[in-house]
């Protein structure tokens, strides 16, 4: 690389590796000579998006298309302020998750400072916190997948400003139940900020599952972040919102990018809401049926599975699981391999309706019974 | 086909070291001896000894008497810079007036082979001779040449490895000096030499290049404290690892080698390697975690290796000889590779080509890189792999990254010239790269 361009970029800029995304799937098939290809690699929700969202977007307005959105969302940010009985001042809606990510970390974090997660986690929080110059502590997770309290209270120092819980967790589908948060948010006693991503909460139905938009009239240092990616099944339209105190959100709203969600995003997220119910609870049993019969295929193979909550699983193969990847690919499915979350050897499958699950558990089995397949 | 380890472990100079010294010079023979005494003084004082001192005077002498007539006066930068195991040379010039070929170590080779033997003339090689390590880059109108010289390390002293151990095994937090002297130890005790490096004889530098950042390790240990298992790796480049190991002790060894081996895989997870290769993989490393690539011919040793992050295809400059064995290759490790013909070496840019040379004389082997094209390359192989052999170096490679069409076109005149293939290395540089052997 050019010398005169890198000298101006600094040191953690230099040092850091970019995500570099998968390619279209028109061209994995090309290179793989292959007529079609299912994604079990992103946890998206084939289930939707709820049939009142596909009208509105059938018949969205394309007149419209030269105007500028709203620019803080906010006929979205009402509705979902009424949805969770906040007030529209508690909502910021952002490009996907990961510009709340981005913009929380900027709000809070000076030099010097750090913030904490797991090291197999959503790996953006790390990502964000590297490439804006901060440390990012991460705390391992336990043998059995859990994340331990004590150990991520432990890493909290007078440098940290964030502490990132995804919940459940991705790739793992562990949670903290409302007895361990709630303990964890009394020790913390708001020293610093404490995410709770629930990315994947919508797929949770246990009683013992901590609902973050009440806790957070108990702790005003909790934020959390919930997307239309996931159960709502609008991930190419990229729309993420975060909820937290007024306090809170006017102080990362100042690190905001406005007019960031484009409008058919908002309305569509507007008619996903109020038309969720169906959705979620179609959802939900598709997405047990697939534990259900992965769990079994895997059994038969003899391959250790973890079955969290969300609409993924992961499991231990025998083979290096970047070359798994590949012989699924000639299959024509793509997989999530965990040697970057740090787990070697695993793999993470989304789960997805019928006969999706039936042709990959087949090819799966496939790999395994011939080894040059 | 054996191992294909670096064929030194230079250590790597920190890129925030200050130098000892830095100094601007027109290219002239006069400032040999003032530079020269200067590097002496310092190496002096830096440790490496009497002995090593005076070749790094030698070797910083002869490069600046070659240097002197082909710049004729231009500037030359030169610097000492500590790194984590001795000092390093650098001498930093424009290219622009020079003929490139002249950094070919067998850029005289004519007169030299003609003299028998008087190697008058060969200043860079005699230079790369004396020293550790010795390096040549060329970039944007400016060449550099590193002379690479470590202190003398204490050799280690084989220690009988544990019978037993206590509790589970664990990864040390840190790899410290004393757990990688105890380990290293332990190696020479329960290994045959074939199975290790030299450096780990002398654990000491080992620590050392850990603690300076080339190299990294994980060291398994038991509740109390006894080495069970050692792994170390380097990153040659930014796209791939090279690990050496797993070493494992007692009754335990697969306990061992696959908390290792996972530890290894799950530290590189997050970072720009793309892929690990086994430099002295052992019969302990678990082959479930690898991948095998299977060469024609003998391997004495299996060459491992796996990916780190999901790889989605990639186009590769292919000779036409070597087209078939790569395919078959590619078939074997589900690789998909858009295989393009390798330009024609007719195609190749007039002018005189360069090669760079790395040794590893502990195992009579160099290796060739390419790094100017031209069209004599045909002829500056054969003068290469004549000059070498002279040399008494038995064992010459070439490696190519197929990313770049003149280096697949080179990879097919190595072809011709009598090398064959014996390793690949998918996705190590910006491509793939092809290693050859010449077995003349």
């Amino acid at each position: 690389m050019d010398d005169r361009y890198t000298r101006l970029v600094p040191e953690y800029i230099r040092c850091f590796e970019p995500y570099i995304p998968s390619p279209p799937d028109a061209e994995l098939c090309r290179r793989f000579g292959i007529e079609r290809l299912m994604r079990l690699n992103n946890n998206e929700n084939l289930c939707g998006p709820a049939p009142e969202v596909r009208a509105l977007l059938r018949a969205a307005d394309t007149g419209k298309i030269p105007i500028y959105p709203s620019g803080d969302s906010f006929y979205l940010r009402e509705a979902l302020a009424q949805r969770f009985g906040k007030s529209p001042d508690q909502v910021l809606v952002g490009n996907g998750s990961n510009e709340s990510i981005t913009c929380l970390i900027k709000a809070f974090c000076d030099k010097g400072d750090n913030i904490v997660a797991a090291d197999r986690t959503y790996a953006v929080y790390e990502w964000v916190a590297t490439f804006s110059g901060f440390e990012a502590r991460l705390v391992p997770l336990q043998a059995d997948f859990t994340w331990d309290p004590e150990a991520v209270f432990a890493a909290i120092d007078e440098h940290t400003k964030i502490v990132f819980l995804c919940n459940p967790n991705n790739p793992t589908g562990q949670y903290w139940d409302q007895a361990t948060l709630s303990a964890f948010l009394d020790r913390v006693d708001g020293r610093c900020v404490v995410v709770l991503d629930e990315a994947y909460g919508e797929f949770v139905d246990r009683p013992d599952y901590p609902d973050g938009m009440r806790l957070m009239e108990r702790f005003p240092n909790l934020v959390v972040f919930r997307t239309f990616s996931k159960m709502y099944a609008l991930a190419s339209l990229r729309i993420g919102y975060l909820t937290a105190s007024p306090e809170l959100i006017a102080l990362i709203r100042k690190t905001y990018v406005v007019y960031s969600v484009n409008s058919l995003g908002q309305l569509a997220a507007q008619e996903a809401i109020a038309h969720d119910r169906d959705l979620i609870a179609d959802t939900r049993v598709m997405v047990r049926q697939g534990k259900e019969r992965l769990v079994q295929t895997c059994d038969r193979l003899g391959f250790r599975t973890v079955v969290g909550e969300g609409n993924f699983m992961i499991i231990q193969v025998p083979i290096p699981d970047t070359l798994l990847y590949k012989k699924l690919l000639r299959h024509g499915f793509v997989i999530r391999t965990l040697t970057a979350f740090r787990l070697p050897g695993w793999i993470r499958v989304s789960l997805q309706p019928e006969p999706i699950m039936q042709d990959f558990c087949q090819a799966f089995a496939t790999v395994f019974a011939t080894p040059s397949t | 086909m054996s191992p294909l380890p670096p064929e030194s472990a230079p250590a790597r100079v920190s890129p925030n070291a200050t130098p000892l010294f830095t100094l601007q010079f027109p290219a002239d023979a006069l400032f040999a001896a003032p530079l020269a005494g200067l590097v002496g003084e310092l190496a002096t004082r830096h440790g490496l000894g009497e002995t090593r001192t005076g070749q790094l005077v030698l070797a910083a002498e002869e490069v600046v008497a070659y240097l002197a007539p082909l710049l004729a006066g231009l500037p030359i930068n030169a610097s000492l810079t500590t790194t984590a195991t001795g000092l390093a040379l650098h001498f930093a010039f424009p290219d622009q007036r020079t003929d490139l070929h002249h950094f070919n170590l067998t850029t005289d080779r004519a007169e030299y082979l003609a003299a028998d033997g008087d190697s008058s003339g060969l200043g860079l090689y005699l230079a790369a001779r004396v020293v550790d390590d010795f390096g040549l880059e060329l970039a944007s109108g400016h060449a550099t040449i590193t002379l690479r010289h470590d202190r003398p390390f204490p050799t280690v002293v084989p220690l009988a490895p544990p019978a037993a151990f206590s509790g589970a095994l664990t990864l040390a937090p840190l790899a410290t000096a004393d757990l990688i002297d105890t380990a290293c130890a332990q190696i020479i005790a329960a290994y045959p030499p074939e199975d290790y490096e030299a450096v780990v004889t002398t654990p000491a530098r080992l620590a050392a290049l850990i603690a300076g950042g080339s190299h990294d390790a994980l060291v398994a240990t038991d509740a109390a404290g006894r080495v069970g298992g050692l792994l170390y790796w380097t990153v040659p480049s930014a796209r791939s690892a090279l690990f050496f190991g797993p070493y494992v002790f007692g009754g335990r060894g697969s306990e061992a080698a696959q908390l290792l081996c996972e530890g290894l895989l799950a530290r590189l997870g997050k970072t720009s390697v793309q892929s690990v290769f086994a430099g002295y993989a052992t019969a302990q490393t678990p082959t479930a975690l690898f991948e095998r690539i299977l060469f024609p011919g003998p391997q004495p040793r299996p060459l491992l290796f796996r990916q780190i992050h999901e790889e989605a295809g990639a186009v590769v400059r292919c000779p036409p000889a070597f087209r078939e064995m790569l395919l078959r290759i590619y078939n074997d490790l589900f690789l998909i590779r858009d295989l393009v013909p390798a330009p024609s070496p007719e195609s190749l840019p007039p002018g005189r080509s360069v090669l760079g040379a790395d040794f590893d004389r502990a195992r009579s082997r160099a290796t060739l890189r390419p790094l100017v094209a031209g069209a004599d390359l045909a002829a500056n192989i054969a003068a290469h792999v004549a000059f070498l052999h002279r040399e008494g170096i038995r064992h010459v490679r070439a490696r190519c990254d197929l990313h770049h069409g003149w280096h697949a076109a080179a990879a097919g005149l190595f072809g011709a010239a009598g090398f064959v293939p014996v390793g690949l290395e998918p996705g190590a540089g910006l491509g793939d790269i092809l290693i050859l052997e010449h077995h003349g």
